[in-house]
């Protein structure tokens, strides 16, 4: 559907790489995501995809269905419709301008509309909508021209639980049409339950893609257990835990995080602190997830 | 076509939403040109007198008319009249504000009590300020007059006997003058004359703050990128602009016209005359429209914050405005300034106007403007298609 061969990108001859040789492909019906921390080229990427820019080195090869004129869509992280407008015209106005008419373009907005749940306000002006109600129109406007390759930009970003929940189930119902669709978020979890498969991307560079079930079954990414006592340790205790368990932080609510070496086991951390006299009162165990590996990638420092 | 058909309504759309931002660009000229026509009308009566650049044409060649022209004020210099259309030719490249044409048999006539031809023509120049004409008319009026009187001694003291018996009206009924503007509409330069088109003009660069508002905010939005990215060429999205806004300045056009013909006399100023070709007219406002739309892209495509685009229109438009004549009429400016005034399109834009409104001219009476300003225009678009066309 989607083949991106060492594409390169930078916004001045001087300046350094935006992107920086990115390879991968998609496969059709596949959710594809894109996680980076900000700076780290993913809205370049985003634009390499959609033909806003072009790469000054790599090749990007689309499939005829996604070259062909509403084949792909970009739904950008920024709102971007007319306020002013109500939501028909927005959607009217775009499906006008991909050329659409007639008992098609009736067909296509019934099909956004029905899919971004739009129907009770569609007469509303854009700008006097909710924040959830925006990012469903940001989304139905992606839909109009029933695109075969959809490039979702942190398409969650600033709605409530309830919106995200259902922009989310809309995804996957997307996916289940058959469409492939490249998804960026900050929210791990989001991209966690839609993703077939997944890239993480700093300072222009893919740093590891693959499917979550590989990614997660690096060995250098090890599992964790996290566990949260009654009394904070003691100093003395600490140190056993650090040097026995492997206890790698502590936080502020008091949960103790061990990185679990790959042929150790959970019961002997467990065992650990019930000799050291601390009563477990709260217990997370193989919590390696998709934050945690982001993280260990793109390390824990600022970026803004 | 689709395409742009698409754009075009949003745009039209878009615009019948900001109904505020619309009303200033119809009522803030018009209440310039009511104001304005009334605050000037004063200066445009003849009440003062100022130096007169003007040349003459002698189409006789003798004593008599090399007497009479100097007597007049000194003619400027460094403008040959050679042949009497030359005089035309320099009124209307604004060397001269005023022509004197003197034609064969002036001898003859001035020396005749009972002639009843016209001795001497003066041209003016519309744009020339009506008490500097006033002054020279007196002036070449009561420089006939004293002719006449040395033709007469002369005829007396000679002994002739054919010569005319003297008395007082003798004097002054065969000084016969004519006095004319330049074109053929006979139509005076008055302040509603000045102030309709020059606010007109001014009316419509405005629309630089709606419609680079506009452009920022799709900027900022991400409808453009959005746009871009479903292969909306740049071309269409600038033509989607430029044509709800040329039908706006056409309203602005009409409305203007309306309050210049209508609104003015009913608080005591003189109506607009309306003696004009209107196929120039419009050709004026429509270029005039282009330009003004052509300069307003350029901004909002160059401007990055709506801040950066009404203060850099805004601005540009009181410069263009000041220097051009809007504000201060170009006849009351120094003559350096009216030189300068040239380097503003809404000069060109408004000395069409004052062409199409005072002198009647046609098509090919405004072809300079109409260049102009087409040019000022296709430079703008080109510039706003070139700095966006990569832009994201």
């Amino acid at each position: 559907m989607l083949q991106l061969t060492d594409i390169s990108y930078r916004y001045r001859v001087d300046s350094p790489w935006v992107v920086d040789g990115v390879s991968f492909a998609l496969a059709r019906g596949e959710i594809f995501g894109l996680l980076g921390p900000n700076w780290a080229g993913k809205s370049t990427l985003m634009a390499l995809i959609s033909g806003l820019r072009r790469p000054q080195q790599g090749e990007i090869r689309r499939a005829p269905e996604v070259e062909a004129r509403g084949g792909f869509a970009l739904v950008p992280q920024d709102n971007a419709f007319y306020p002013m407008l109500s939501c028909r015209e927005n959607l009217e106005f775009f499906a006008g301008v991909l050329g659409l008419k007639g008992g098609l373009l009736r067909a296509r907005l019934e099909q956004a509309v029905a899919t971004a749940g739009l129907g009770q306000v569609m007469d509303k002006r854009a700008g006097e909508c909710s924040g959830g109600l925006r990012r469903r129109l940001n989304l139905a406007i992606g839909l109009v021209g029933d695109p075969q390759l959809l490039l979702l930009d942190e398409p969650t970003t600033g709605v409530d639980p309830q919106s995200r929940s259902f922009l989310l189930d809309a995804v996957m119902a997307l996916r289940r049409q058959g469409k492939t669709i490249i998804y960026t978020s900050h929210y791990m979890e989001e991209v966690q339950r839609v993703s077939d498969r997944v890239a993480i991307i700093d300072h222009g560079r893919l740093l590891c893609c693959g499917s979550l079930g590989e990614l997660l079954a690096d060995t250098e990414a090890n599992p964790k257990l996290k566990l949260r006592t009654r009394r904070a340790p003691m100093a003395d205790e600490r140190a056993v835990l650090a040097a026995e368990c492997g206890l790698e932080a502590e936080d502020v609510d008091g949960w103790l995080t061990f990185a679990v070496p790959a042929q150790g086991r959970f019961e002997d951390v467990l065992a650990t602190v019930r000799r050291l006299g601390l009563e477990t009162v709260g217990l997370q165990a193989g919590c390696r997830n998709l934050e945690d590996l982001f993280l260990k990638h793109t390390d824990r420092s600022l970026r803004d | 076509m689709n395409m742009l058909f698409a754009v075009i309504k949003k745009e039209l759309l878009a615009m019948t939403r900001d109904v505020h931002g619309l009303l200033v660009l119809f009522v803030m000229p018009a209440a310039f040109i009511l104001v304005m026509s009334l605050a000037l009308r004063d200066t445009f009566q003849p009440s003062v007198s100022e130096k007169m650049r003007w040349q003459a044409w002698d189409g006789e060649h003798t004593a008599e008319s090399a007497a009479f022209l100097k007597r007049l004020p000194p003619p400027a210099s460094g403008v040959r009249i050679a042949a009497r259309g030359d005089i035309e030719r320099a009124l209307a490249a604004g060397q001269i504000q005023a022509g004197v044409l003197i034609d064969g048999g002036f001898s003859k006539a001035i020396a005749d009590e009972n002639n009843t031809r016209t001795l001497v023509t003066v041209l003016a120049e519309p744009g020339t300020p009506p008490p500097l004409l006033a002054a020279f008319r007196m002036e070449v009026t009561k420089a006939l007059m004293l002719e006449r009187m040395a033709v007469v001694v002369k005829t007396l003291t000679e002994g002739d006997e054919n010569a005319p018996k003297l008395n007082v009206n003798g004097l002054t009924n065969g000084a016969k003058l004519d006095f004319a503007y330049r074109g053929d509409t006979g139509v005076g330069l008055t302040a509603v004359q000045q102030s309709v088109p020059a606010w007109l003009v001014f009316a419509m660069f405005f629309v630089v703050i709606p419609l680079s508002t506009i452009f920022i905010a799709e900027k900022q939005l991400g409808t453009f990128p959005r746009l871009r990215s479903l292969q909306v060429p740049v071309g269409v999205l600038l033509a989607g602009k430029v044509v709800p806004f040329y039908a706006v300045n056409l309203a602005q056009t009409g409305l203007m016209i309306a309050v210049g013909r209508y609104g003015v006399p009913l608080l005591g100023g003189d109506a607009l005359r309306l003696d004009v070709n209107w196929l120039a007219l419009w050709a004026m406002a429509s270029a005039v429209s282009l330009a003004a739309i052509g300069f307003a892209l350029v901004v909002a495509a160059v401007a990055r914050t709506n801040e950066q685009a009404t203060t850099v229109g805004g601005v540009a438009n009181i410069l263009f405005g000041a220097v051009g004549g809007v504000m201060v009429p170009k006849l009351m400016m120094p003559v350096a300034m009216q030189h300068l005034s040239w380097c503003s399109p809404m000069a060109w834009g408004l000395d069409g106007f004052l062409d199409v409104f005072v002198l009647g001219a046609r098509i090919g009476g405004v072809l300079l403007p109409l260049g102009l300003l087409l040019g000022f225009s296709a430079l703008c678009l080109s510039l706003a298609w070139w700095r966006l066309r990569d832009s994201v």
